[in-house]
This record gives C-alpha cells, sequence and structure tokens, in this order.
C-alpha cells in the first residue's frame, strides 16, 4: 500500500476468554482516505470485530492501529471517547437511536458531547435533518418513525460531528432492498460531499457492489482484498 | 460554565419528565425520609415547648422547701417550718428575694348559690400569679389580715356560673367570710394533671388568724433575685435550714429543697432524649430513601445499558456519562427532598394544630433536611452513575 492510509492495522489478533481460536488473526488493513471499503464474509468471520475495533470501541489482543498516522490501539477510554467523537460517525444495522429523545435531539447528540451551544447545535442538525429529507419529522420519537427514516437519522448524527471515517455496520440489514438502497444512495451521496472514509460490513453483495473496495474475512483472517470490479470478476 | 450546567440540569430534568413512573418511585423514599424527619424534628420540639410552657407557669425562680416526713423512718417527728425559718432565710440568703410561707388545705367554700370545695393556699403571690378579672391583694391586706379573696377560673364556674364573682363574698371553711377581689388568669392543667384554675387564695396572715396554722407552714416559697442564681440559691438555703433547725453534722435534712425548674430540666432531658432517638428513626429512614434512589438508579443504569452504550459510540467521554446519571440522581434527590419538605411542615403543622402545640417548623430545620436529603440522594446516586460510567461502550452496546 503506498501513500497516506487513514486507517492503518497492522498484525491486528483479537482473543476472547470464551474461546479457543482468535476471532482475529494477524490482519494487515490499510485504508487511504475518501475510500470506500465493504468487509464481507460469513457470520462468525470477524468482521464486526475488526470494525469495532476500527471505531475504538474494543481493543485488540495484539498489533497495532492508526488512525489519520497517530496509533489509537493504546489510547484511555477518555482519550478513546474524544477519538470517536471527532474522528469516527457509527451507522448500526438496528439504528441504535435514543428512543426518549427525538430526531433533532438524537442528531445533535455528539455535538453536545463536543461542547458546541445550543444554537449552533441546533442550526447543524437542521441542516442535516434537511438534507437527509427528514425536516418534517424533527419532532418526532424514533417509534414514529419507519425503519428507512431511522436510519437516515443514524446517518445524520453519525456526520453530525464532522468525522473523517464513517462506519456502518450492516446499514440496509433491516431493511428493504428498495429502502436499503435509497440509504445506500445517501451514505454515498454524503460520502462525495465530505470526502469521507467508508468502511461498510455487509452480507449484500449488492451493497459491496457500492464500494470501491471489497476485504473477505473468513476465520479471522483475511482471504481477498480488492476492488469491486475484481471481486465482481 | 454556567449555561452547561443548566443544560446538563435541563437534560437531567427532561429525562425525569419522560420516566414518570421511574422518577415518582426515585424520589418517593427520600420525599418520605425527609418529611419524616422533619415531623419528627418538629414533633420533638413542639412536645417539649408545651413542656416547658407548662413549666414556666408555675415560675421559672421560683423554689421551695418543704418539711421532710421522711424523718418519722428515724424515729423522729418532722420538723415543722415556722416563722423562725422564714426570718433566718430572709436575713441570710443573698440569693433570695422574698420567702413566701404557703400552706395548703382543702376548704369549703361557699356562695349564696352553691357550695365547692377546693385549694385555699396561704399567700402566694410569688409564684407571679396572673389576673383575670379584677385584682391582687397588696402587702396592706397581708398586715391587715384582710378578708379578700382571689379565685380561679374554676372556682369561680362553680360558685357563680357565668356571672361576674368580682366583688361578690363567700365563705371560706365554716366562717370566715371574704370579698373577691380578683379572678385568675387560666393556667389550665399541671402536668401531674391537677386543675391549676381550681384555687382560692387569701392573705397567708387571714389564712393563719381565721382558718388556724397549729402546726407551722408546710412549705416555704422561694422566689430567687435571678433565675441564674436557682442553683446557688438552693445551696445556700441548707445550711442556713440547718442552723434555723439545730440540726448536729451527724443528723440528716429533716427539710428538702426543689424547684419546678429541676422538674423541667428532668422533662428537657427525657425529651431531648426521644427527639435524639425520632430524629435518629427518620435519619434512618432518610438512609433507607438513599438506597430506595441507589436501586432505581440501578435498575435505571441497567435498563439504559444500551442507550450508554450508543452515547459512549457517537463519543460521550466517561466523565459525561457519570455526569449525566449523577445530575439524574441530583435532580430527583432534590425534587424529592423539596416535595418531603412540603409534606414535612404541612404534616408538622396539622400535629401542631390537633396537639395544642406551639406550630411552625424552624426553616434552618426545612433547609438542612432538604440539604441532607439531596447530599443522601446524591451519595447513593454515585454507585449507579459510576457504575454507568465505567461500562464498557462495545458490552453495553450488545445488551439487550
Amino acid at each position: 500500500m503506498s501513500g497516506f492510509s487513514i486507517v492503518e492495522a497492522n498484525g491486528i489478533r483479537k482473543e476472547f476468554a470464551n474461546m479457543t481460536e482468535p476471532v482475529l488473526d494477524e490482519v494487515n488493513l490499510a485504508v487511504a482516505p475518501g475510500e470506500i471499503v465493504a468487509l464481507r464474509g460469513p457470520s462468525g468471520s470477524g468482521k464486526s470485530t475488526l470494525l469495532n475495533i476500527l471505531g475504538c470501541l474494543d481493543g485488540p489482543t495484539r498489533g497495532s492501529y492508526s488512525l489519520g498516522g497517530r496509533d489509537v490501539s493504546t489510547l484511555s477510554r477518555r482519550e478513546q471517547a474524544w477519538v470517536r467523537l471527532h474522528y469516527i460517525g457509527f451507522i448500526f444495522q438496528s439504528f441504535h437511536l435514543i428512543s426518549d429523545n427525538t430526531v433533532i435531539e438524537n442528531v445533535t447528540l455528539p455535538l453536545y458531547y463536543a461542547g458546541l451551544g445550543r444554537h449552533e447545535r441546533e442550526a447543524r442538525a437542521d441542516e442535516l435533518i434537511e438534507r437527509v429529507g427528514l425536516s418534517h419529522r424533527r419532532r418526532h420519537r424514533p417509534s414514529q418513525l419507519s425503519g428507512g427514516e431511522k436510519q437516515r437519522v443514524a446517518i445524520a448524527r453519525a456526520v453530525a460531528a464532522q468525522p473523517r471515517l464513517l462506519l456502518a455496520d450492516e446499514p440496509t440489514g433491516a431493511l428493504d432492498t428498495r429502502t436499503g438502497n435509497e440509504v445506500m444512495d445517501l451514505l454515498l451521496e454524503i460520502h462525495a460531499a465530505r470526502s469521507l472514509t467508508l468502511i461498510i460490513v455487509t452480507h449484500d453483495p449488492d451493497v459491496a457492489d457500492f464500494c470501491h473496495r471489497q476485504i473477505f474475512l473468513r476465520d479471522g483472517k483475511i482471504v481477498t482484498d480488492g476492488s469491486s470490479h475484481a471481486a465482481r470478476a | 460554565m454556567r449555561r452547561a450546567r443548566s443544560e446538563i440540569v435541563g437534560r437531567a430534568v427532561r429525562t425525569a419528565i419522560r420516566n414518570p413512573g421511574r422518577s415518582t418511585l426515585t424520589m418517593l423514599g427520600l420525599a418520605i425520609g425527609v418529611a419524616a424527619f422533619i415531623a419528627m424534628v418538629s414533633f420533638g420540639t413542639g412536645a417539649r415547648t408545651a413542656v416547658m410552657q407548662q413549666f414556666e407557669i408555675l415560675g421559672t425562680r421560683v423554689a421551695f422547701i418543704r418539711s421532710n416526713t421522711s424523718r418519722r423512718d428515724f424515729g423522729g417527728s418532722p420538723k415543722p417550718l415556722t416563722d423562725s425559718d422564714v426570718e433566718a432565710l430572709k436575713r441570710d440568703a443573698m440569693t433570695i428575694e422574698r420567702v413566701v410561707p404557703r400552706t395548703t388545705e382543702l376548704r369549703t367554700v361557699r356562695s349564696l348559690n352553691a357550695t365547692y370545695s377546693t385549694e385555699v393556699p396561704g399567700f402566694v403571690k410569688v409564684r407571679e400569679w396572673s389576673i383575670l378579672t379584677g385584682g391582687m391583694f397588696d402587702d396592706t391586706d397581708v398586715q391587715n389580715r384582710a378578708k379578700v379573696a382571689v379565685i380561679g377560673v374554676t372556682v369561680a364556674r362553680e360558685l357563680f356560673g357565668r356571672a361576674d364573682p368580682v366583688g361578690q363574698t363567700v365563705t371560706v371553711g365554716t366562717n370566715l367570710p371574704c370579698k373577691i377581689i380578683g379572678v385568675l388568669a387560666p393556667k389550665g392543667q399541671a402536668t401531674s394533671g391537677r386543675d391549676m384554675d381550681d384555687i382560692l387564695l387569701i392573705p397567708a396572715t387571714t389564712f393563719a388568724a381565721f382558718l388556724g396554722m397549729p402546726t407551722g407552714y408546710h412549705e416555704l416559697q422561694l422566689q430567687v433575685r435571678d433565675i441564674g442564681m436557682l442553683e446557688a440559691a438552693m445551696l445556700e438555703v441548707v445550711p442556713i435550714m440547718r442552723r434555723s433547725h439545730r440540726l448536729s453534722e451527724a443528723e440528716p435534712d429533716d427539710f428538702r429543697t426543689g424547684s419546678p425548674i429541676q422538674a423541667a430540666a428532668a422533662a428537657k432531658l427525657v425529651s431531648n432524649i426521644l427527639t435524639g432517638l425520632l430524629m435518629g428513626i427518620a435519619a434512618v429512614s432518610l438512609l433507607v430513601g438513599g438506597i430506595g434512589v441507589m436501586n432505581i438508579q440501578l435498575v435505571s443504569v441497567a435498563e439504559r445499558t444500551q442507550e450508554i452504550g450508543i452515547r459512549s459510540a457517537i463519543g460521550a467521554s466517561p466523565r459525561q456519562i457519570l455526569v449525566q446519571f449523577l445530575s439524574e440522581a441530583v435532580v430527583l434527590s432534590f425534587t424529592g427532598s423539596l416535595v418531603g419538605v412540603l409534606l414535612g411542615w404541612l404534616m408538622s403543622y396539622l400535629v401542631a394544630q390537633a396537639m395544642g402545640w406551639p406550630g411552625g417548623v424552624p426553616v434552618l430545620t426545612m433547609i438542612g433536611a432538604g440539604l441532607f436529603g439531596t447530599s443522601v440522594g446524591v451519595a447513593f446516586g454515585y454507585l449507579p452513575a459510576r457504575r454507568a460510567a465505567r461500562l464498557e461502550p462495545i458490552e453495553a452496546l450488545r445488551h439487550e
């Protein structure tokens, strides 16, 4: 891999106490800024665990991981939180919106933790909510939204703090095909507009086809790593 | 910074409002604890004040010397208190302002229409009687053995019904006609249960001259110069009385001294112990309320584990999670304590009204109880908040 990598993982190994085999074993990965990468593989192959490590939600048992050129695999919990807030946005299969909060409250949450004032938070969030087409749902709770709307709120929240890396775990997994395609279109649109790096865990080959690059994992190891064109071939 | 604090509190308030059941349960324990604390302090203070007021009615600068009848057990006869004792005390006791001999007997008192048996003591002006109507006899009346009387409201009611007794004449005993010159202000019931308004006062000299006093007085009432001299006075009179009674060193006192203040002090001590006990119970109930806060907050953390994971995933630091849950504990504890203060005040007011105690709860007690309740809630809310802050983000996210 040549040039600057926003994500660089070297020799990542992840073991869990209750499992005999490592979930990830000697994973090496580099992702360039602006790249869209699909992590694929069967259930239990370690792709979600890898995504959690890349998102500083979990740490590797061994190996190093750099984000934007800085080693983040040995950071304290407080420092990891700071990195998640300022560098990373998450999108989950089950949306993970806060059910008590309205759409605007969910979207402003990262900005609240970043210390922005109320007016600035709401102005930024309103802009994003409008962009994802939910201005009319601003004061609604997640329980009042459809699956596609919830995921659009989650996307707005994920990019609210202007992260450089967007991590999506099965973003269309809970949606029908048409809604899934709409969500992917939105993701790609935001990716293009904000020059984000996007890493998507997916089982869905159609979703993977949206990506520049596809990485296949099996039994905790990367088995193939290539362009979507090559993967299709 | 102030805006950030108000926003944290605002978010905590919104969370509390959005979970009314959980919030009410959290606040209930503390509210009851704080209310119980205030009520207990108020009940204790009210009861003590009521007891002290009873004693104050008896006179705060008063002591007495009584003939010690227990001397009979030693084979002697009790020595009555005499005028020579009175003279010795007046002459030698520096702390005593006045000495008044008193004798008390039940006598039949007749008016034109009714006959009634009441307590007829010797002259007892020393007790600072208050007058309802008319007046009190003076030194001239005492010197002249005047046939005048002042009666309590119970005697007035029994003998004259609703008519004004002042100016009327009553016959005390068999043949002592006395003109009523005044009616005493009502004193109510003594702590012993005796009706203190069931009394007829005549000058001691009149009593001695017309009702007879063969063996001296049964009590000498002493009015000390100052309330602070009471203890000293009671020590000072002992050697004077022993000299007056010509007692040898080996002989025990044939009199005894005492004061309503001593009884008041004993009652105050008992009351203080009771108040302390009640406050202890109330403090325990407050702690139980605090444990309630902890339990509900722990349940809240368990219920909201995934929410904590989501917040962590989007960048909330452990400290921000801690502050969030702690601020919720602060809001709930403060509100619960505030409700408790209002409830406690209301309970105290109603009980004071019902019991006829002096009402009102000291403001400091209410503020103190409210702050203590809030502190207890916050202290017990810290553990759940810390638990929330220490959750591993990925474990919390996976929690269903």
